[in-house]
């Protein structure tokens, strides 16, 4: 019997691979998971040589040699086996390389998604198996509980910290042996944890943005061979406004970072242009659609599947939509079309959408996670 | 308790080495002291570089240079022979970091030509492989004794011999931290210039190693400072180290005969069962001599690095490719160099036997291993 899947079960004698970044997060998910006397083996992820994109001001970003260093110390100080183990081909494949990929097609990647379900839920767990683990653990702020038909993923308690957004490509097999200890909890309290248990990590600051990426989006492509395309801003009518070094790094509804002087209303990115590398700027109301379609979707609440499953499509679902990771949702109506994709209908309010993000469906009460896919282009 | 099967990291002294060595801690005087402390001191370092020059099959003339392991020896070799003006440096491609870095510093800081030369596919680095490379203007040669991945003897004697027959001038080397505890070693039958040891690797502690120097060849300092070890290596002698070094040394070397005998039938052992248990496992160098504790075993289809894990895991320590900095196991340029595709470099490990290692130890490295093999994804 392996431990039941709750953030909060009881020990078990089968051991727990924890996923441990170096940051306070992840140890403070050992250090939960190790009090409570699960047999735990701490891991660290190498999955990019951080040489590789010339990271001159390297502004703190996670899983560096030096945030090994930590998770190290944090593991000693835990008294558990720790290793770090090499997943670099399998980020360059499913990550950097898609990353690169989908700026190149004008759209916005989201690497910590890719990541998630294909290196730490999938690579992780897969070789996890080889060191008699069937659970893995992560410090992100996500609960997950089993119900009847199955496991329910839920925003953690912390909605600022909540990260059930990147986490929308988990199965229920997965659901089933993965723990987030800390999802129960709140960043201070988090904070506060690992003060109390003197773990090293307790005041390291917050990982920010795209771990592999120290700098400028623009730069990391050119960096790594992508090509840099620099381009015109322009308005929905062709008018030339400015000049950008690369698609690479906007994305639509952006708003900040345009350096565009001269219009009286702020202006957007509406759209991007990868064939004549163009960013096409306008209004916050050029960006408004009434609905929008989202592809490759992953269906994770049971009910939800089991409807799926069913085939009779289409049916329709209201729900909560949070199309980014800083955005709190807001009421739409899924469509269901097929088991691969979906159009979403705003209600009363809409968000701004870009093209190659995730779109995440939740309950009403915007609380546990149905569903999520790509949002395609209009 | 684990069972210690990465004895070519670092050899863990058993509690016999242990009390070799602790009987020298009272050596920690300073040798450059003219009172009687500083005298006991040096006398103890003469007694030590005579136990080693003499163990080791040097002759009364060559010196002992004691330094803080082999990386330090082999750095001064290269760095010397580069300051030489030296126009030709070849060595294996399958030397130690500590050989390979100096010399790709010579080529690019020093103007020198350096010339690596492939193994052959088992690994050897054989004298007609280096031939191509001896020319008449080579000024040095470095050839390991025994690779520390695969444990294959190289033919250092005869290779010395062309190099000579060659190059007058040239001067050779040879890097032997593996080949003390675990084989014959003469500093004298080798016909080398150069010779690097390292106490760790036979059961004395780290931090002490020596470099042996033919009578009549010149070498400069690598480190500057006091007139230490005849002006070749400045700074407070370790005397400690020397002295635990030299006492180890002998001791191992006494009881080599029985030694080579235990890891042998240990290793032979441990490479019949895994034939058995393991279909398409290959063992690296296999066909060539080898020392006796050594095992580079391929399992195609697995990660060599989660296999050392889960060996670990289960009480075995072991070790796959050279450590880097995070602890992440880069892929072996041994393996790479003797040809292998990454694939296959990725799929070993490496198993080296301790000297007290028990039959029963090694059945259980076995079963650990294969029941690690079955939980793992074979081929997948």
């Amino acid at each position: 019997m392996g431990p039941s899947s709750t953030s909060t079960s009881p020990s078990s004698p089968t051991p727990v691979v924890v996923a441990m970044s170096g940051g306070v997060d992840s140890s403070v998910a050992a250090y939960l998971l190790a009090k409570r006397g699960v047999p735990l083996i701490g891991v660290s992820m190498q999955v990019w040589d951080y040489k590789k994109s010339s990271a001159e001001n390297s502004r703190a970003t996670c899983c560096s040699p030096a945030d090994f260093c930590d998770a190290r110390r944090v593991a000693a100080a835990l008294d558990i086996p720790y290793y770090v183990l090499d997943f670099e081909a399998t980020f360059e494949r499913e990550v950097i390389s898609r990353f690169v990929e989908t700026y190149s097609q004008g759209l916005t990647p989201n690497p910590c998604i890719d990541c998630n379900s294909k290196v730490k839920f999938r690579e992780l767990r897969e070789r996890a198996a080889g060191f008699g683990c069937s659970h893995v653990a992560t410090g992100h702020y996500a609960r997950i509980r089993p119900g009847t038909g199955g496991h329910h993923l839920l925003r953690g308690r912390d909605l600022e910290k909540d990260q059930s957004y990147f986490l929308y490509t988990c199965r229920q097999e997965e659901l089933e042996k993965t723990l987030f200890p800390v999802g129960d909890y709140t960043k201070p309290e988090i904070r506060e944890i690992a003060r109390e248990a003197g773990l090293v990590t307790a005041e390291k600051a917050e990982s920010q943005d795209i771990c592999f990426v120290a700098g400028r989006v623009q730069d990391f492509v050119a960096g790594i061979g992508g090509r840099k395309p620099r381009g015109e801003f322009v308005t929905k009518d062709g008018k030339k406004v400015g000049e950008h070094d690369g698609i690479h790094g906007y994305t639509v509804g952006q708003r900040r970072g345009l350096n565009l002087g001269g219009s009286t209303e702020p202006l957007y990115v509406v759209e991007i242009d990868p064939e004549r590398d163009r960013v096409i700027v306008g209004g916050r109301e050029d960006l408004r659609r009434e609905s929008f379609s989202v592809q490759e979707m992953h269906w994770v609440a049971p009910d939800l599947l089991r409807e799926v499953a069913l085939g009779r499509f289409p049916f329709e679902r209201e729900v909560v939509v949070q199309v980014r990771s800083r955005h709190r949702g807001v009421r739409a109506l899924m469509r269901v079309e097929s088991g691969d994709r979906s159009e979403i209908f705003w209600r009363d309010d809409w968000a701004a959408v870009s093209p190659g993000q995730a779109a995440v469906a939740y309950d009403l009460a915007n609380e546990e996670l149905l569903a999520g896919g790509r949002i395609c282009r209009a | 308790m684990s069972i210690d099967c990465d004895a070519n990291a670092t050899y863990l002294p058993e509690a016999e080495l242990q009390g070799v060595i602790a009987a020298c801690l009272k050596h920690l005087g300073n040798p450059s002291s003219l009172h009687r402390g500083g005298q006991r001191a040096r006398a103890a370092l003469e007694e030590a570089r005579a136990l080693v020059r003499e163990t080791l099959g040097a002759s009364s003339g060559d010196s002992v240079v004691f330094t803080s392991g082999a990386t330090e020896a082999n750095n001064m070799v290269v760095n010397a022979c580069a300051r030489l003006g030296a126009r030709k440096l070849v060595a294996s491609a399958i030397e130690h970091p500590c050989v390979l870095e100096p010399l790709s510093m010579a080529g690019a800081h020093a103007g020198a030509d350096v010339v690596l030369v492939a193994p052959g596919t088992g690994g050897i680095v054989s004298c007609a492989g280096m031939a191509a490379a001896l020319t008449e203007d080579t000024t040095l040669v470095s050839v390991m004794a025994a690779n520390n991945e695969t444990g294959v003897v190289n033919p250092v004697a005869e290779i010395a011999r062309t190099a000579r027959s060659r190059s007058p001038q040239v001067l050779t080397h040879t890097d032997a931290a593996q080949v003390p505890g675990k084989g014959e070693l003469s500093f004298r039958d080798l016909g080398v210039d150069f010779m690097t040891v390292s106490g760790h690797k036979f059961g004395a502690p780290s931090g002490i190693g020596a470099l042996l120097i033919r009578h009549g060849i010149g070498i400069s300092p690598l480190i500057l400072g006091g007139p230490q070890e005849a002006k070749l290596r400045a700074g407070t002698e370790n005397v400690f180290g020397a002295a635990a070094m030299a006492g180890v040394l002998s001791r191992v070397g006494s009881g080599l005969a029985s030694r080579i005998g235990a890891m042998r039938g240990a290793r032979d052992h441990f490479e019949r069962l895994v034939r058995q248990c393991v279909p398409g496992v290959i063992f690296n160098g296999e066909e060539h001599p080898r020392l006796p504790n050594t095992s580079s075993v391929c399992i195609p289809g697995v990660r060599g690095d989660d296999l050392v894990v889960a060996l670990d895991l289960e009480g075995v320590l072991a070790s796959s490719g050279a450590a880097c900095s995070s602890g992440k196991p880069g892929p072996s340029h041994v393996l790479r160099a003797m040809g292998q595709p990454l694939e296959r470099v990725k799929s070993t490990i490496r198993i080296s036997f301790r000297a007290d290692v028990r039959l029963g130890d090694v059945e259980r490295v076995v079963a650990a291993l294969a029941r690690v093999l079955g939980r793992m994804n074979r081929g997948s």
